[in-house]
């Protein structure tokens, strides 16, 4: 806890000192967010290239709009909002995007045998369903594990909008979990 | 319960595994590299407050002419800051090509630009959905093939110079090659998929840019044969066209975007101007500006700008802007005189672009 507490207390210290336009403070900030905010962009938007145009522009953003940040301890929350922001609109452009071939990584062990293989292609193809904001909540609710309180919050929606949303998420996921099992996964499939 | 809950944890092991792979260093790079030349937003009064700078010497010889704009570009820069907020990056500046910067009281007359490109087109160039023409200088180390995302979408119009080192370029459309010392009128067209390279002071044009037919491979194959090179570009794009810009090998000085009004101009042609002024320590560079649409990008050293009126009347300047992190432009009112004063301890390096009517030229 002492830990998270100086971590916290850096973290203040850097986005005070990047608001007030020290720009070694926003690196190490950018730094430090990078990785987490590549893994969130690239489970939203299923396209590495796409993750890593709505990282930068978010992270430009960022740099941008920080003097404008009015709680530093705030800084998480506003980023991952700038960043599915950022998502969203990457989003719109792929939709304008040719065909996008995905390759389906075959060598993924299955460690503890938890089935993940198998559930793997029936969550991937349930996932690619969603629409990007039933996916941003999936991924903000079950890999950062934000509460609902905090979704509501960091996404500037209703708990109502909240609730519902992650409702017909997982139930498309549910749905595409039982479905008929087909065989196993090709080397390459091709997505609109 | 138990159903929802197995559910969930099924879920969130899947994401944990899919969420493996770190950003690119490129990739960071790049981005940091982009907000050192952007500048943050800050309420007007909050910069005001940090930049004001007592002291400052009288320009008496400025201040003799058009006093009566004070108010009027006062409130054109106020405006000018708000739009920053919103396009990100730009003051729009102006300059009167007609009437060649005049060098300041501390500044003898030895302060000229050099031209680097001027091209004129049909006001066709400009899209329906015009958002901007991107202004941008980049360098490629040796020996780099230069590659496109999926997430790029070319521009309408790509115009290119290569300030050093060489290009090797194979086009997917007839791409225009004004070698340097050439008019326009004097292009070689170099066709689809042949191969051409360009060299210092050559400029290539590819218009109408076949992204439709190729995507992200609609400007064609470009390399860097043998040595370090570095190009500005003037990228035309249209709404809903924007991409990310940066791409692996790229080593990218600055990017800005100026729109301003160019898709307003009412002219039959319009003409493309890049100048490029050095600023000497404790220098400065007067000029009285006209309306067109132009963008200042800081290269190297750090300057203020301000109006004869501010200076005269020790006002605050805008600025500072410094290498790689601001480019500056203002929108004005014709007839205004402005000044921008190097106040770095090197000499400033400017980049400016002007969009005008080719009949006023």
């Amino acid at each position: 806890m002492a830990v998270q507490s100086m971590e916290r207390s850096v973290q203040r210290d850097l986005v005070e000192a990047a608001q007030r336009g020290d720009h070694e403070a926003f690196e190490v900030l950018a730094i430090g967010s990078a990785d987490r905010l590549f893994a969130i962009a690239r489970l939203i938007l299923r396209d590495v290239d796409l993750a890593q145009d709505a990282v930068q522009e978010a992270l430009i953003r960022s740099w941008r709009g920080l003097p404008s940040l009015r709680d530093p301890e705030r800084f998480d929350a506003w980023l991952h909002r700038l960043l599915v922001n950022c998502c969203t609109d990457q989003a719109r452009t792929r939709q304008r995007l040719a065909a996008n071939v995905r390759v389906i990584d075959d060598r993924l062990p299955d460690p503890d045998g938890s089935g993940l293989a198998a559930d793997r292609d029936q969550l991937e193809r349930g996932f690619r369903r969603l629409r990007i904001e039933q996916r941003t909540l999936v991924v903000m609710r079950y890999y950062l594990g934000l509460s609902l309180p905090e979704l509501a919050d960091t996404l500037s929606l209703p708990m109502g909008t909240v609730k519902s949303r992650l409702h017909y998420a997982m139930e498309t996921l549910r749905a595409a979990l039982e479905a008929d099992l087909r065989p196993g996964p090709s080397a390459t499939e091709k997505t609109a | 319960m138990n159903d929802q809950i197995d559910l969930e944890q099924r879920v969130s092991r899947w994401l944990e595994s899919e969420a493996r792979g770190e950003l690119p260093d490129w990739v960071l790079d790049e981005t940091v590299a982009q907000t050192r030349s952007e500048p943050q937003q800050m309420p007007f009064r909050t910069r005001l407050r940090s930049l004001r700078r007592p002291g400052r010497p009288s320009r008496e010889p400025h201040a003799q002419r058009g006093m009566t704009m004070f108010t009027t570009m006062r409130a054109a820069a106020v405006a000018l800051l708000i739009g920053i907020v919103g396009l990100g990056a730009a003051l729009v500046a102006t300059v009167d090509r007609s009437s060649p910067p005049v060098p300041a009281a501390e500044s003898p007359a030895t302060l000229e630009p050099v031209e680097l490109l001027d091209l004129t087109f049909d006001s066709g160039i400009i899209p329906e959905e015009f958002v901007g023409v991107l202004f941008s200088r980049k360098a490629y180390p040796t020996d780099q093939e230069i590659t496109y995302t999926d997430s790029f979408l070319p521009p309408n119009t790509f115009i290119r110079q290569v300030e050093s080192g060489e290009l090797r370029i194979r086009p997917n459309d007839d791409t225009q090659v004004i070698r340097a010392g050439k008019t326009q009128a004097e292009a070689e067209v170099v066709g689809a998929g042949e191969e051409a390279v360009v060299g210092p002071g050559d400029t290539f044009i590819q218009r109408d840019v076949p992204w439709a037919e190729f995507g992200k491979d609609a400007l064609g194959e470009m390399w860097t044969p043998g040595e370090d090179a570095v190009i500005f570009s003037l990228a035309i794009r249209e709404q809903d066209r924007c991409c990310a810009m940066s791409h692996p090998g790229m080593r990218s000085r600055w990017y800005h975007t100026l729109t301003g009004g160019i898709e307003d101009l009412a002219a039959e042609d319009l003409r493309f101007v890049v100048q490029r002024w050095e600023l000497p320590v404790g220098e400065s560079l007067a000029y009285t500006t006209e309306t067109t649409p132009g963008l200042w990008a800081v290269d190297a050293g750090e300057v203020v700008a301000m109006t004869a009126e501010d200076a005269a009347g020790g006002q605050t300047p805008f600025g500072p802007f410094r290498a790689d992190t601001a480019i500056w432009v203002m929108s004005q009112e014709p007839a205004t005189d402005v000044v921008v004063d190097n106040v770095g301890d090197e000499t400033a390096i400017l980049y400016q672009l002007l969009v005008e009517p080719a009949a006023t030229a």
